[in-house]
């Protein structure tokens, strides 16, 4: 009898193990995988998009900020009249009817048919009643002020998985802060597919981008393009750029290029107006570089103001080159002010012989030349310096006059600020603040760069180009009244191994008030017809733009 | 004793199944009052998308210049500075 019992209970217990075992392997082995099953039969993971951040300009105007549109869907299974509907959608939508019709014949429940498509013609749609279709809100990016700063700002496109990303200017370099953090959610649907409830379970909300606050000044840019849009038609340029950036601080208050596009229809422009010339074009500067090499050999206490120029009475002849004035004129024992007033060039290679390369080299370096800025922009490229062993006396010559070498504006720019700055050279940058979706504003502060020349220097160099403004070429387009600092350019431009005659890139450099500069600005032209000279053409804009800018900043006139 | 608390645990069962009921009653429509809420709150939300995307075309620079034009203004030739005249004491 006990047998039996005990053999009950054995059986018993058996039979229990088994099921705990059996609920062990349902309940936690194959638990995710049961669940996700389960999932896929009431609903359907989503992605939640997040609203990109904006892009303000200094006013905390939004230049890039989103609009409302709307993603139009259909359900395959509720048309009824296929043919009438993809006749409908693709007159009202302007989209591809061959391709609504194969998204129409799909056996699902849900097919995306546009995206992006304005609140006008969503209602437009929404009013003809169309069985089975469906709106959900989406963002579009939208630039109120349309082309202005187009190449600072860049635009949003789309990636390889057909999600928003920006691409070029700030778009593209902060991309991964704007565009925020996807959610994700279940969408829980009946067993026909219908959609019951909209947004279920946001297993991981999405968190939107954070806003960037320009150091751009609206009104700055908004003169800038309009006076460089003028000289561009007025000289018969191909092409045109300015950049204007506070010397003290590294901000960049204005950029602007010529031709440029409209971010929010960049599909309608040439892929080549995208990328920003500024920072990402190199040209020879001709002789905007001057100020560079004379300062570096003030530093260097190589010449001084009134150090006479033995070699300046002919043109010079080195490794077989003869090298010229730009107006073959000649200036015997011409002293370094001179010099530089008359942007002599035979004066520029005796004081870059009396500098030497190795000096000239690390000066060049100090001053950012052949280096990266470091501007917060995508597209930046930098031509690097020849390396020590590939320089002849020739390059050493031409170089000094900026011939031979290649750079970015933004180089230059930020090279010459450091002069406009007391010799201290800071990083170029175009945010000045971050702001997070939490409400935290993250400041950039300036960044010091290094300190190429001394203050000394960097006063005597001022001095310089103050005396090249007021006596120099570009004297007959100067601000009576204000001391304003500067330089010409008219360089030739290099091709398939010698320089072009017929064209030049004309440049004018400078800042103001000399004295306590608010701003530096590099006016590039390119292949201005009506002349080929810097002071007769990008002079005239820099000035043009400096006068609005010292009404703009209330800068009365204080003697030069 | 116990008849005492028999009759105060069947009033409050009582007075408690009616309170729900009434409660039940009046929460019952507040869905549907939220759900309207939602609406309204989605449709302002579109609205002042819209209206925003308005304000910043209008307040663009761009459309500012050009309406200015249209009125007739024009860009300044010259300009001019007041400077505040030297004490008597210091000419």
């Amino acid at each position: 009898m006990t047998g039996r019992f005990n053999f009950v209970l054995l059986g018993i217990l058996v039979f229990f193990v088994f099921i705990s075992i059996r609920l062990f392997y349902w309940q936690v082995v194959k638990a995710q995988e049961l669940s996700d099953l389960g999932l896929s039969q009431y609903g359907a993971t989503i992605t939640l998009m997040p609203q990109r951040g904006e892009i303000k300009t200094s006013d905390n105007f939004p230049i890039a900020t989103n609009k409302t549109s709307y993603l139009v869907f259909a359900n395959p299974k509720e048309v009824k009249d296929k043919k009438k509907t993809t006749q409908i959608l693709g007159e009202v939508l302007k989209v591809d009817r061959a391709s609504v019709s194969a998204s129409l014949e799909k056996n699902l429940f849900w097919v995306p048919i546009a995206h992006k498509v304005d609140p006008k013609i969503k209602d437009k749609l929404e009013s003809l009643t169309i069985l089975g279709i469906g709106y959900e809100k989406e963002y579009s990016r939208f630039y109120p002020e349309a082309s202005m700063a187009a190449q600072l700002i860049g635009f949003v496109g789309k990636d390889e998985n057909g999600k928003d990303k920006g691409y070029f200017g700030t778009e593209g370099f902060y991309d991964r802060l704007l565009r925020g953090k996807e959610g994700i959610a279940i969408q829980v649907h009946d067993a026909f597919g219908k959609p019951i409830l909209s947004k279920i379970n946001p297993r991981n909300p999405q968190i939107d981008g954070s806003s960037l606050v320009l150091s751009i000044q609206r009104p700055v840019q908004f003169l800038v393009e309009k006076r460089l849009k003028e000289g561009i038609e007025k000289y018969g340029a191909s092409s045109g750029m300015v950049g204007v950036m506070d010397p003290k601080t590294g901000n960049m208050l204005a950029m602007a290029s010529f031709p440029n596009f409209d971010p929010g229809k960049y599909q309608d422009f040439s892929q080549e107006l995208y990328k920003n010339p500024y920072i990402s074009n190199r040209y020879e500067p001709g002789s905007t570089f001057k100020p560079l090499i004379m300062s570096s050999a003030l530093d260097a206490d190589v010449v001084k103001p009134d150090t006479k120029c033995p070699v300046c009475g002919a043109p010079v002849e080195i490794g077989g080159f003869e090298i010229h004035t730009w107006n073959n004129k000649y200036y015997k024992d011409t002293n370094m002010v001179e010099v530089i007033q008359h942007s002599d060039n035979t004066g520029m290679v005796y004081v870059s012989q009396k500098l030497g390369l190795d000096k000239m080299l690390s000066y060049l370096q100090k001053f950012g030349i052949g280096s990266p800025t470091g501007i917060d922009l995508q597209g930046e490229t930098t031509p690097s310096l020849k390396p020590k062993n590939l320089w002849y006396k020739v390059d050493l010559a031409t170089a000094s006059f900026g011939q031979g070498i290649s750079i970015t504006a933004i180089e230059l720019l930020d090279a010459i600020a450091a002069i406009a700055n007391g010799g201290k050279r800071m990083e170029p940058h175009v945010v000045s603040a971050i702001e997070t979706q939490d409400g935290k504003t993250v400041k950039i502060e300036p960044k010091v760069l290094g300190s190429p020349i001394s203050s000394k220097a960097a006063k005597i160099m001022t001095e310089m180009m103050v005396n090249a403004v007021n006596k120099g070429e570009a004297s007959w387009t100067r601000l009576k009244g204000y001391r304003v600092a500067g330089k010409t350019g008219t360089a030739s431009i290099p091709i398939q191994g010698h320089y072009d005659p017929n064209s030049t890139i004309t440049s004018f450099v400078g800042f103001g008030p000399a004295d306590d500069p608010k701003f530096v600005m590099l006016v590039v032209l390119n292949k201005p017809t009506v002349s080929i000279y810097g002071s007769e053409t990008a002079a005239p804009i820099f000035f043009s733009i400096a006068k609005d800018l010292f009404a703009l900043y209330n800068i009365a006139p204080g003697g030069e | 004793m116990y008849k005492l608390i028999l009759k105060f645990l069947v009033i409050a069962a009582i007075v408690l199944a009616i309170g729900r009921v009434v409660v039940s009653n009046v929460i019952s429509t507040s869905g549907v009052q939220l759900g309207k809420m939602n609406e309204k709150i989605a449709v302002l939300r579109t609205e002042n998308d819209s209206l925003k995307e308005e304000l910043f075309s209008k307040s663009s620079l761009e459309n500012i210049a050009s309406e200015a034009a249209k009125l007739g203004f024009t860009d300044k030739k010259e300009s001019f500075v007041l400077t505040s005249p030297l004490p008597i004491a210091a000419r």
